[in-house]
C-alpha cells in the first residue's frame, strides 16, 4: 500500500481559553513534496444556534490552498452545540511550516483543536474520496458516523466535538485516537479518531467511532475517507472485444 | 460534567504522534508514541499545585509548548516543558516552579490563556 502517515506529521494543537477569535497553531513541521495535509479540526461554539467558522493558513510567503470538505456545524439537524471539520491541502513543494487555524463564534465559545496528519501517496499526491458527519443529541456516549467507501486501500480520518465537555475520549472500533485533546472539563472536549490501518473498500461501509468519557447530548463527528493514489478506484465497465478468425 | 461547570484538577492533554495506535496501549491513560501533561489545583482557588510531564520512551515528541514565540511558531516559546531523557517516565514540576521563569503561571486560568501543542 502506497499511502501512508508521514512521520512528518505534527503533534495535537488546541487553544482552549473560551474566547473568540482563538488560533491553534501546529509546532513547526516539513512535508514532503507531493503529500496532502489532511487538517482535522474540533471546535466549541457559543450555542447550537450558532455555527462556528474556521479559517485554516499556514506561515508560508505563498500559502498553500486549503479546502472544506465536510463540516458538522452546529445548526446541522439536529442542532448541537460545538462543531467538526476538515480541510485539506496538496503540498507541491517541501518547506518547513506551521499551520493554524482560527475558531470564531460569534457570543463567544470558540475554544479549538487542529490534528494536522501528512499522507503521502508513493510520491503521487493522495486525493479525496467520501466523506460522512453526525449531529448526534441522543443521550449516550457513543459517537460514530460512516461513508461507503470508494478506493481500495483508503484511509479514515474523522473530528469529535463533545459540547458537553465529558471528558477523554478512547477510539472506536478498528480506530485509533490520535492527538487525544484530553480533558477540557467545563469547556469542550476533542477526539480525532482514524481507522487504525488504511482498510477502507470500494463499496463497503467505513465507520470512523469514538466514545466519550460520559453520557453527552451535543455531539458531533465529521469524517474524510483519503484515497491511495496507487489503489484500485471504483470500478468502470470496460468493453472488451474479442473475434474468432 | 455539563457545559458550563467549573474546571475540575488535574487538567490533562496528551499528544500522541503519528504511530500511535490504541490497540497496542498497555495503559490507555499514558499511551505508547505519546507525551502528557497533568496539572493540577486547587478545585475553588484556581491556584496550581504541581503539574507532571510524563513521556514514552517510543514518542517522538520531547516537549510539550505553551503559548508561541515572537515569530508565531510554537517552536521558539519560552514556555516549554523540555522532556529530553524521560523514557517510560515522569518528571514532577512544583507550583513554585511553575510561578516563576519560563513558566510565570500561577493559576489553572492562567495556563490555559494560550494554546498548548508538542514537538
Amino acid at each position: 500500500v502506497a499511502l501512508a502517515i508521514d512521520a512528518s506529521s505534527p503533534a495535537l494543537a488546541t487553544a482552549p481559553t473560551a474566547t473568540t477569535p482563538e488560533t491553534a497553531t501546529t509546532a513547526s513541521f516539513t512535508p514532503p513534496a507531493s503529500s496532502l495535509l489532511v487538517v482535522l479540526i474540533s471546535s466549541d461554539s457559543n450555542s447550537a444556534t450558532v455555527n462556528p467558522s474556521y479559517t485554516v493558513t499556514d506561515n508560508l510567503g505563498v500559502h498553500l490552498t486549503y479546502t472544506q470538505r465536510v463540516f458538522a456545524a452546529s445548526t446541522d439537524t439536529p442542532a448541537a452545540g460545538g462543531g467538526a471539520a476538515i480541510y485539506t491541502a496538496p503540498v507541491v513543494t517541501s518547506a518547513a511550516m506551521t499551520v493554524s487555524v482560527t475558531t470564531t463564534s460569534a457570543g463567544g465559545g470558540a475554544d479549538t483543536a487542529a490534528q494536522v496528519q501528512v499522507l503521502t501517496g508513493g510520491g503521487t499526491t493522495p486525493t479525496v474520496g467520501a466523506n460522512g458527519k453526525a449531529n448526534i443529541t441522543t443521550s449516550g456516549t457513543a459517537v460514530s458516523c460512516s461513508y461507503t467507501g470508494t478506493g481500495a486501500g483508503s484511509w479514515g480520518f474523522s473530528a469529535v466535538s463533545d459540547w458537553n465537555a465529558t471528558g477523554t475520549m478512547t477510539a472506536g472500533t478498528g480506530c485509533t485516537m490520535i492527538g487525544t485533546a484530553g480533558t477540557f472539563t467545563g469547556l469542550i472536549s476533542y477526539g480525532f479518531p482514524r481507522r487504525t490501518s488504511a482498510d477502507g473498500t470500494v463499496g463497503g461501509t467505513i465507520t470512523l467511532a469514538a466514545t466519550l468519557a460520559a453520557v453527552s447530548t451535543a455531539k458531533h463527528i465529521a469524517a474524510l475517507e483519503i484515497l491511495d493514489p496507487g489503489g484500485a478506484a471504483a470500478q468502470i465497465p470496460t468493453l472488451v472485444m474479442a473475434r474468432s478468425i | 460534567m455539563a457545559k458550563g461547570d467549573p474546571l475540575v484538577s488535574p487538567y490533562v492533554m496528551t499528544f500522541g504522534d503519528y504511530l500511535q495506535d490504541s490497540a497496542s496501549d498497555v495503559d490507555p491513560t499514558r499511551p505508547a508514541h505519546a507525551v502528557q501533561i497533568r496539572v493540577s489545583f486547587d478545585n475553588t482557588t484556581h491556584v496550581l499545585t504541581g503539574a507532571v510531564v510524563w513521556r514514552s520512551a517510543s514518542c517522538l515528541w520531547h516537549h510539550i509548548v505553551c503559548g508561541v514565540g515572537a515569530d508565531g511558531s510554537p517552536n521558539s516559546s519560552a514556555f516549554s516543558f523540555d522532556l529530553t531523557g524521560l523514557n517510560d517516565a515522569t518528571r514532577n514540576i512544583t507550583a513554585n516552579q511553575l510561578g516563576r521563569p519560563p513558566y510565570n503561571v500561577d493559576t489553572i486560568d492562567q495556563f490555559l490563556a494560550v494554546q498548548i501543542t508538542a514537538y
